[in-house]
Order: C-alpha cells, then structure tokens, then sequence
C-alpha cells in the first residue's frame, strides 16, 4: 500500500495526462477509461438506436416497405446485440470506472493495465461484428438469443464473426469484472468498512461476481455452436443426437443472471440519486443490500421461464414459476424502500432525480408485467408476444437507460467541472418520457391482442398501435441527441461547478473539487 | 465491536439475505465479525436447502390435485 | 437515416389509421375452457398489480406533491424499520401464495393430456405447416395464401391479410384433439391465441398440447418463434367444424387423393408442365430462390444458369428436390408436392429464365421414383 502511494504522488506530481491520441490509447488512468466506455457505449446506442428507428419505420405500417425480411431480422438482432452488449453494460462498465474509485477513497482501479486492455477491445469486438452486416449472406440473423438451430446449421456464414464478437464481449466484461472487484475489496480507503460502501459500489460488488458466474456460460454455448458449425459435433443438432432445447438452458443460465447484470447497477444509482434531492439518508440501507444479494441468488434458479413453452414436464413449470414469482419479493422491497426515502423527504427535481422518479415508476410498470409473465399458464399467451417486447423494452429502456442517463447528469459536474443546462435537461427529460411511453406501452396492446414479435410485417388489426408505436420511437430516438447537445454543452460550459455540487450529496466522491484532478486520493481519505 | 456471530444468527442472516430485509445492527455485526466464506458456504447450502424445499412444494402440490 | 426519413414522409400519406380502426387492448378471453381460465388468470394478475400500483404510485405521488423543498418540507430523518419492512415483505409473499393457487391449478388441467378422440401431427417447416391426422391418412400442407401483391402494398390489402392458408386445418367441434408437435429444421411455435395453445415445435422433440372447441368457426394465429425470413407469414388456421361437417371434409380430402394420383398417370406437355410448374414454383420455392430464380447471394443458391438445373441428365435436380439437401434450408419435396407438381416444378426450373435444357420431366417418371 505504503509504495503504491508513493509511486501515485510522484506520478500525480510530474505527469498530467499525455497529449493526443496516445493519452487515450495507452491510458491507464480510471477516469479516461471511464469516459472512453462512455463515449464508446453512447455511439453504440445511437448505433442501435438507428436500427431501432429502422425496424419501427418498417411497421409504421402493414406491408413490406422499406426492407426485405432477412435484413429486418438482421436489425433485430444486431439492435438487441449491440444495446445490450454495446450500449448498457459498457456504460455501467464506464461509471463504475469513474466513481467506484471516487466513492471509495481508492487513487485508481487496482488493475489499471488490465483496465485499458479490457476497454480496448470493445471496439474491435463491435466492429467486427457490425461487419458482418456487409458480407455474403448479411449478418446474424436469428435474433439476440440465437437459438439453435437457426444460429447453427441455418445461420448465414458471417456467424462465426459473430461468434468471435461474442468471446471477446465476454473477456472484455470478465476482466472489467474483476477489475471492479479487486478494487472493492483491496483499495477501500481505511474506515470505509464494507457497511458503509454506497449502494452503487455494492450493487456493482454483486454484478460483477454475476458477471465472472455467468460470462463463461456464454463463451461455453457460442463455444458449442462453432463446434457444430466447424468441427462436425452435434450439441444442438437432433439429428446427430444432439438437443436444441440444451442450448436454451445453457443460454438462459447466462441470460438471466445477465439481465440483473443490466438492472442492478441501475438500482444503485437510482439509490444514490434518491436520497440526494430528497435530503434525506436512503430508507433501509441494510435491506437496499440484501434484498441485492437475494435478486443476484435467485437470478440463478429461474432460467427457465423464459422457457414455459417448450415443452418442460409439469413439475420444471411449477418449479421455474413459483422462484420467478419470489423474484417480485425483494424487488419490492427495493421499489418501497426508494418511495420510504423520498416520503417527509424535502425534494427538489433536478434533471437526474426526474430520470430516477421516472425510472422508480416505469420499471415498477415492467415488473408488473414481469410478474403476469410469470404466472406460466397466462404465460402461454404472452410468450414471444409484443407483451414481452413491452415488458423488457421498460426494464431496459425507462429502466437502465435512464438510470445510466441520470447518472450522467448527476455526476456530469463532477467529470467536467461545469453545471449542464437545466432547461435543456429538463427538454431532454420530457421527450424521453413521453417518447418512451408513446413507443412501448402500446406494445402492451398489440401483443396481447395477438401480435408475435420479430415480424416484419402484420395483421391489420395491429396497425394503429404500431403507428403510434413507430411515432414514438422517433420522438425518443432524435430526442437523443439533446443528451449529446447537453454533454458537449456542459464541458464547454463556463458555468462552474462547486465541489460539493448538490446541495446535499453524501460521499467521498463530492469531497474532491470540480473537475476531478487526473489523480484524485492519491494520498488516502480517512472515513468516519 | 460486535461479539462473533454464532452459526444461528449467521444463518439468519444469509435467510434475511433471501428475504432481502435486514436491519443495520446485524449487516454492521455480519461484515465487522464474520468471515465472508462461511456466508457464501451458508448462502450455497441454503439455495440448495431452497431448491429442495420449492420440489417437495410442488410434490405435495400434485398428489394434491391428484395429477 | 435519410432514406428512413423518406420511407417514413411516403408512408405518412397512407396513414394507417385511416385503413383498419381497431383497438383492441386486452387479451382475448377465447373460446375453449383453458383459454376462459387463462383469461381469468390474466385479469386476476392484472388487477392486483393495479392495486398495488396505486398504493406505491400514490403515496409516491404524495410525496412528491407534498414534501417537496420548494413548499418549504423540511426532510424528517427516519431510514430504517425493520418492523415496516418486514410488513411489507409478507404481504406481497402472501398475495404471490394466492396467484400462485389458482395459476397451479389452471396448468396442471393443461398438462392433463388423456382421453384424446383424435391425434394430429403438427410439423413445422420453414415456413409453412404440416399437419397429419394420424390413423387417417391424411398428411397435407398449410402455408401462406395472402398474395404477394398484397404484402408488397401493390395490391389492397384484404381482411384476413396475412392470416389466412391455402389449406386451413380441420378439426372436430366438442372433441377432444391432442397435437403432437415437432419441426422438420428450425424450432417453430404452434400459436392460435383463441384457444390459448402455443406450444414450441422442436426438430426432434415431440410436444403434447391439446384443446377441446365447443362451437365451429374459424381461428386465426400465427408461428411465434423466430424461424428464420419468412417467420411473419406461416399463420395457422384452425376451420372446426360439426361433427357431421368434419366427416364430409375427411371424405372429400380421401377423394381429392385418388384424382391426383390418377392425374400422374396422364401425358403431359412441356407447356402444360411449365404452367402448372410456374404456379408450383411460385408457391413452394420462391420464397427462398425467388421468383426470377436468382436466389439470394450467401444464403440461397441461384436456379438461372445453375449447372445442376440445366445439366443434360436431369436425376441430380430430381433428387435435391426430392430429398432435399441435408444441413441446409433445402428441404425434402417427396411428401409436400404430389408427382403432378414436382415433375411440373422440375420441367419449370429446367426451361424458365434462359435455362434452356428443353426437356421434360414427367409425372409418371416421378411416381416411380417416390415408391
């Protein structure tokens, strides 16, 4: 410890950071790791947003008319792909580089090599895959769960690109995981005992321990497929003796896990944000821990409801039923302790606490529909319907995305040393809010009046829906680009931040000035 | 500190887990006094426990509808 | 983005709103027993979550109106209640025991299998179904009937668009009829929401589902797992009729058999076979080589100019579509098309679009063949 602080002074006293390109390729530095995972997954979102507003303009109305449906199915899947993969996990990937080190009164990640290694093959990872879209035969075209055999003996040949994208996504989130967990448990500045770690430090504890549980699930499957698919095996083929319903299995005992990996850093934002402009300490800080720790265990023990209709004997239904509802259980005590904190609080509605009330209700609207989803026999009508589309498009959407947005806005002083524009945050608001609720919740409509998801094209009693659906997704999508606007607003801002930014912030994180300086704690904070 | 958790409130513990309630006394004695593995052997022991006891549910829950 | 923008000011004249005003929201409660108790679960479910979302909305609500800085509420300190939070524990633990009573109930009458009056295979393809009604004889094919023009926006579209079939599945109204379900490629989904059935159709595997309609009448749905191009245009349609009226449809399904098989044994002329092959073609093999036979490149091979399509000797054309070809999209023809139409289809692709082989591949050569 005493020599890497030593070796931290020196290097705060004699070296800024480099200049050019150079700064950003061989950086180790937490904070310029952090923004380039920012800036990465805000093209990627914007990237998938595009295909998005591309699937959306071609339901805006029955009939084929904008694309073939091959390539339809091709911007479902990389639209899926590249949103999960691309835009929300590299994203909570960047804000734990920025402020696990500032909440924990640590200098940098403890493995700052590794750090930059992880970030930077990110880039390789997606070009490779978006590439795929320009060759013979376009690019994957079996949706963002590809399932075998669709993925397998009748996928295009690019899948193996897809394939390789896939492993590397999974080092680069492996080692990000470790990353974050070394840092937790080795660099916590001293009196910062575990029981006083801010809830997005602890919920990222946890995800990353998911993360590292669950990656090489996933390397394993797309493991299996380019067996299949080169070496001749049969995991997935019945023909050969193999089972397609394993691959399934195998994919949802990463995918579930995975979606809390989405959801939980979001929960601890939500959880720093809340008691901030409501002034008052989070309701149930205990529970705020556990009821994390209980989603992360159960996570592993529900795969299948993603699975009610293939075919599982009766007691695997009932099973996989009644541990997804329990899942309602401690996901409500989260919901009711935010609503705790902010009741007898003193609010004020800043532009990062109106992207975590809207979060608060939106995702609580989800998980409604999550547990209707749950109850297996209704099930039945609801599997692979706009209803599921509507279900995790508001998990996701008004979910994580908004988190990571308000989180943005909350520590947005803090990394560039200026206040955004409030109005314009608050413009930015509105027409996410409205735009995301204009998008999705008809798709609540059309997939209980009957209405399959990944269709290019539909029945006519699901036209009106759609339209305002597509309306929607322009409003939200293009509403975007006023979070760029803000962005680059604020850091050319001469509108100064205070060190302590909000008036009434708790953490380690508001005790260093605005801007963070390059090397911040290089000589350890005491906490209380 | 705190005196060391016995294996009784150190099970409770990793069932608030679970339950996902706890209150700031005991989350303060579990992290100051208990060894992080003996909960993760616990929390491991309890889903299987779990698991186990969500089958015998659903056994009972068909003899009893007779199916 | 620009071209999006263009489709987007194109499509806006058409304004579909204008076209079908229908707004259905909910579920529908369908006509079967299950699909009753599906719906009455469904409606459960929904209500309780409304009501606990007006708790926890309103008191949101509350707070926000109520305790906020700028109406001068001063923040009360309290963070913690065990007693509180474990009240608001319990009582959604016990609301999830009263879902999970009746939703256990409803699934296990699902699962009850027995006492079937009549077994029909469902299976799978890309992109149509198959449907044999075992101990019957009878094996036919259900694909997509909505013309391309339609789906195209060059013709209006009509009132069942994309939800109609050229041969409609006929089942018995009162009986009980169990589907064995299983797919020939991919893993597809057998959905008919009225009669809440949907049940996954996996290469391989073999899935049980079943349903009892008390009254005839039509039943629309759809594929609902994602099977590759053309996963939006395999609908399923379930025609049940009366009893008596079911009979009579088993009677002239029987008839129709003997008059194709008598149809092979005729002389056929290469324009003939080129007409009837065209229509073939169109329905059974476009979907994947398209119509002007070019295929689609990395994906589906092309028929123009291909050197197995207009080599001199035609047996390895014959076999392909006859047998398909194994770990790829093509499937095996032998048992969708009768002789009439795989020898049309061959003689089509042999002398369409510049492939000039001129011959002709008969009806009978191809009865001899599928023995």
């Amino acid at each position: 410890m005493n020599s890497l602080d030593q070796t931290l002074d020196t290097a705060a006293e004699h070296h800024g950071p480099a200049s050019g390109i150079s700064r950003w390729l061989y950086t180790t530095n937490h904070k310029d790791i952090g923004t380039l995972y920012l800036w990465f997954s805000f093209i990627m979102f914007l990237l998938g947003g595009c295909m998005a507003l591309s699937i959306r303009a071609e339901l805006f109305q029955p009939g084929l008319q904008l694309m073939e449906p091959d390539f339809f199915n091709q911007m479902t899947t990389m639209h899926g792909l590249i949103m999960v993969f691309g835009a929300v996990m590299p994203a909570f990937v960047g804000l734990a580089n920025w402020m696990v080190p500032l909440m924990i009164g640590a200098p940098d990640m403890a493995l700052p090599r590794m750090n930059n290694w992880s970030f930077w093959i990110l880039p390789f990872a997606f070009t490779m895959m978006v590439s795929t879209l320009f060759m013979e035969g376009g690019g994957p075209n079996f949706g963002w769960t590809f399932y075998a055999p669709l993925s397998t003996t009748y996928a295009p040949p690019s899948v193996t690109f897809f394939i390789f994208a896939v492993h590397m996504m999974g080092i680069s989130s492996i080692m990000g995981a470790i990353n974050v967990i070394a840092t937790i448990l080795n660099l916590r500045a001293p009196g910062m005992t575990m029981m006083k770690l801010p809830l997005f430090v602890w919920t990222w504890l946890i995800t990353a321990f998911l993360l590292i549980a669950v990656m090489p699930v996933l390397a394993g499957v797309v493991t299996m497929m380019l067996m299949d698919i080169h070496f001749g095996t049969s995991f997935f083929n019945a023909a050969g003796g193999g089972d397609p319903v394993l691959f399934q299995h195998v994919f949802w005992f990463f995918g579930h896990p995975e979606v809390y990996i989405m959801i939980l850093p979001a929960f601890g934002i939500v959880s720093q944000i809340i008691p901030t402009f409501a002034r008052k300490k989070l309701f149930g800080y205990a529970s705020m821990v556990y009821a994390t720790a209980s989603i992360a265990f159960l996570s592993f023990i529900v795969w299948a409801h993603h699975m009610f209709t293939v075919g599982m004997p009766l007691v695997g239904e009932l099973f996989f039923m009644f541990t997804t509802m329990l899942i309602a259980v401690p996901t409500g005590v989260k919901v009711f302790n935010w609503v705790a904190t902010m009741f007898r609080g003193s609010m004020t509605f800043e532009t990062p606490m109106l992207f975590a009330l809207a979060f608060v209700v939106l995702f609580t609207i989800g998980g409604f529909s999550g547990l209707m989803l749950a109850i297996a026999p209704a099930d039945f009508q609801y599997h692979d319907t706009y209803f599921v589309v509507a279900h995790f498009h508001y998990v996701l959407v008004p979910g994580a995305v908004f988190s990571i947005v308000a989180a943005v806005y909350y520590w947005i002083p803090k990394w560039t040393g200026n206040m955004y524009n409030e109005t314009m945050g608050r413009w930015h608001f509105w027409l996410s809010f409205i735009g995301v609720n204009i998008t999705f919740f008809p798709m609540h409509f059309v997939g209980l009046a009957g209405m399959p998801r990944r269709i290019p094209d539909y029945a006519l009693q699901f036209a009106d829906f759609n339209a305002v659906a597509s309306v929607g997704a322009f409003i939200f999508g293009f509403s975007q680009l006023l979070l760029l606007y803000n962005v680059i607003q604020c850091i050319r801002s001469k509108d100064k931040a205070t060190t302590e930014v909000w008036e009434s912030a708790e953490g380690l994180e508001w005790t260093v000035p605005s801007p963070a300086p390059y090397h911040t704690f290089a000589e350890p904070p005491l906490v209380k | 500190m705190s005196p060391k958790p016995n294996l009784w409130q150190m099970l409770c513990s990793v069932l608030a887990a679970f339950f996902g309630v706890q209150s700031s006394h005991n989350l303060q004695r579990d992290f100051s006094s208990g060894h992080a593995l003996t909960y993760f052997l616990l929390g491991a022991a309890v889903l299987v426990g779990f698991v186990a006891f969500v089958i015998f549910l659903i056994t009972l829950a068909l003899s009893l509808a007779g199916a | 983005m620009n071209c999006i923008a263009k489709g987007m000011l194109g499509a806006g004249s058409l304004l579909p709103l204008a076209v079908a005003a229908d707004w259905q929201v909910n579920l529908e409660p369908g006509v079967t027993e299950i699909s009753q108790a599906v719906f009455d679960l469904h409606m459960t479910i929904f209500w309780i979550c409304v009501a606990i979302g007006v708790v926890v909305f309103g008191v949101m609500l509350w707070s926000i109106i109520h305790h906020r800085k700028s109406r001068g509420a001063k923040a009360h300190n309290f963070h913690e209640s065990t007693v509180v939070e474990i009240t608001w524990t319990i009582i959604p633990f016990f609301i999830l025991i009263a879902m999970a009573v009746p939703a256990t109930a409803t699934l296990i009458k699902m699962y009850d299998k027995n006492g079937a009056d009549l077994d029909i295979q469902v299976t799978g393809y890309q992109w149509k179904w198959r449907y044999q009604y075992l101990g019957e004889d009878i094996d036919f094919f259900s694909s997509l009937s909505t013309p391309k023009e339609q789906i195209q926006n060059q013709a209006e579209k009509g009132e069942h668009y994309l939800l109609e079939v050229d041969n409609p599945l006929v089942i018995p109204a009162g009986k009980k009829v169990r589907f064995l379900m299983t797919a020939n490629d991919v893993i597809h989904s057998w959905w008919v929401p009225a009669l809440a059935v949907k049940k996954d159709a996996i290469p391989g595997f073999i899935n049980e589902a079943w349903t009892v309609v008390p009254e005839p009448g039509i039943y629309r749905g759809q594929c609902a797992e994602l099977c590759g191009k053309d996963h939006g245009f395999m609908p399923i349609v379930v025609d049940v009729r009366s009893e008596a009226d079911y009979q009579l449809w088993l009677a002239e399904m029987k008839q129709a058999k003997v008059q194709a098989a008598d149809a092979a044994t005729k002389d056929w002329t290469l324009a003939e076979l080129m007409e009837k092959g065209e229509e073939v073609y169109n329905r059974a093999c476009a979907a994947c080589h398209q119509a002007n036979g070019e295929g689609i490149p990395g994906a589906f091979p092309a028929l123009k100019n291909s050197p197995m399509v207009v080599a001199a000797d035609p047996a390895a054309h014959i076999d392909i579509v006859l047998n398909g070809k194994a770990g790829t999209a093509m499937q095996a023809f032998r048992d969708q098309l009768n002789a009439v139409e795989l020898a049309a289809v061959i003689t089509y692709e042999r002398n369409a679009w510049g492939n000039t082989s001129g011959d002709l591949v008969s009806p009978a050569q191809i009865s001899e063949l599928k023995q």
